[in-house]
This record gives C-alpha cells, structure tokens and sequence, in this order.
C-alpha cells in the first residue's frame, strides 16, 4: 500500500512516540507503530469507512485522527463527510485499517455527490433492505431456498 | 501522545461521543478514567436516526460502551503542552521510571526462568 515508496517511514514519524518506541517495541505492536502519520482508512464495526491522519494509537488499539473525513459509498455514488479535526475511536469497534496510498485517483465509474444526496440514496438503500427484509418475512412460510 | 492522555486533556472542552448503539452525546467533559468512563455536564443526546433531542445537564458513560470521540483541534495542543510540562516537571522520576521499567522486564524475565528451574527440579525430584 506504500504509495511513494517512502521505505519503513523512518525520518517522516515526527511524532515522538513513534521515535521513541522504535528501538524497543515488541514485534506485534510493531505494526501499528509504523503507520504513525501515515494516512489510514479504518472500517468500524457499523461499516463506516473513515481515513484521516493516523496520529497515535495504544495497546488496545485505540486511535486517534486528525482531520478525518467519512467515505459514504452509495452503489455508484460516493461522498466524504468531513468529521471535524480530532477523532477518538476506540479499539473494539475497529474491523481493520490500511494505509492509504495517496497517489492512487479515485475509480472513473464512482462519482462524487453532495452530502444530502448522499443521504438520500443512503435513506433509500436503507428502505429497500427493510422492504426486502419484511417480504423474505412474510413470504417465510413458503420455506424458499 | 496516548488516546487516553488526549481524552484527559479534553477535560473542560466540548466533546461528541457517539455510543455504540449509535446515540450521540454532546457536551463538556468533566472527568474521566483510563477506562475511558466519561462524565459530561450540558449534554445534548441525539437519538440514533438524529431525529429526537434531549437536554441532560449531567451525565455519566460507561466507557466501554463508547464507538468513538470528536474533540477540538486545541484540545490535541494542549495535550502536547501537558505531556512536555509532565516531562520537564518529573524528569528525575522520568529516568528512574525509565529505569525501573528498564531493569523490571529482565526480572521478570529472571522470575520466569527460576519458575522453569524450579519445575525442572521439581520434576527430577519425582
């Protein structure tokens, strides 16, 4: 995922914690250390996407960012909703997260919208899975596969 | 600068929580532990659809039910500021800290291979 090539990201970890756990972290925290002031996209448990500046993080996975915005992917339609200027989130409700390579351009077939159509289409998407659910629901005693 | 130091130096700053069953809380954070429960004064709860509201004037979560926090920019400075004032007012017991944590892991280390030794013993005992 490193775009730049920018090597382990050594001389670029201006943050202290980074220089300072360098010389004797054990190998498993390893791997969130490294990323330090890389730009990350974490997946929470709810499915939100968020990327933003990774700043710290802590033995239980806890993180922080800075100046993150939220992905909301809708089919073909896509919107970032900017989620102010220092984010907490806490370690349980991360699924994963990856660096971000900036370089990469966002795919021609995604096309980005405002934030209210996005929340329309999303609104939208929510109702279809309700209606879709409550008539598996109804249709439960026909036993289909 | 740790998530939980920054969270304690956002003590007396606005904040959002937003909980896991999606419920946001929107106040000033009075206190907090490093389980991460929080208790905050002139709360807004917004319900999960953001469609209901409630005034709090006072509120505690339990720390384990939190998704995650949104904090002010000034909050991340004064943390920083905090951690270099820690620093330079316990620089001794810094460096003892340092130290101790230095010489307490090849004790332990130590401890761990007296435990085997012991068990070696004990076993040509048997």
């Amino acid at each position: 995922m490193d775009g730049q090539g920018q090597g382990q990201g050594q001389g670029q970890g201006q943050d202290r914690l980074a220089n300072r756990h360098q010389a004797r972290t054990p190998l498993h925290a390893k791997a969130l250390i490294e990323e330090l002031d890389h730009k990350q996209l974490v997946v929470l448990r709810d499915g939100r996407k968020i990327v933003g500046l990774f700043r710290s993080c802590d033995q239980f996975a806890n993180l922080v960012f800075q100046n993150p915005y939220e992905r909301i992917i809708v089919g073909k339609q896509y919107c970032d909703l900017p989620l102010g200027s220092i984010y907490l989130v806490r370690g349980e409700n991360v699924v994963m997260m990856g660096r971000v390579d900036e370089g990469r351009e966002i795919p021609s077939t995604l096309q980005l919208v405002s934030p209210a159509e996005i929340r329309k289409a999303q609104q939208a998407e929510k109702e279809e899975q309700l209606i879709r659910g409550t008539m598996l629901k109804r249709l439960d005693f026909l036993d289909l596969e | 600068m740790l998530p939980l130091s920054l969270l304690r130096a956002a003590q007396g700053h606005p904040m959002l929580i937003e909980l896991k069953n999606g419920e946001t809380y929107n106040g000033h954070l009075v206190n907090c532990d490093t389980w991460m429960n929080v208790h905050l004064r002139e709360v807004i709860c917004t319900s999960k659809d953001g469609d209901r509201f409630w005034r709090i004037p006072e509120c505690y979560i339990r720390g384990n039910t939190v998704k995650y926090m949104r904090v002010q920019e000034e909050v991340m400075d004064k943390a920083v500021e905090d951690q270099k004032k820690f620093r330079k007012h316990g620089q001794g017991r810094g460096g003892r800290g340092r130290g101790g944590r230095g010489r307490g892991s090849p004790s332990y280390r130590g401890r761990g291979g007296s435990g085997d030794r012991g068990g070696y013993r004990g076993n040509s005992n048997r």
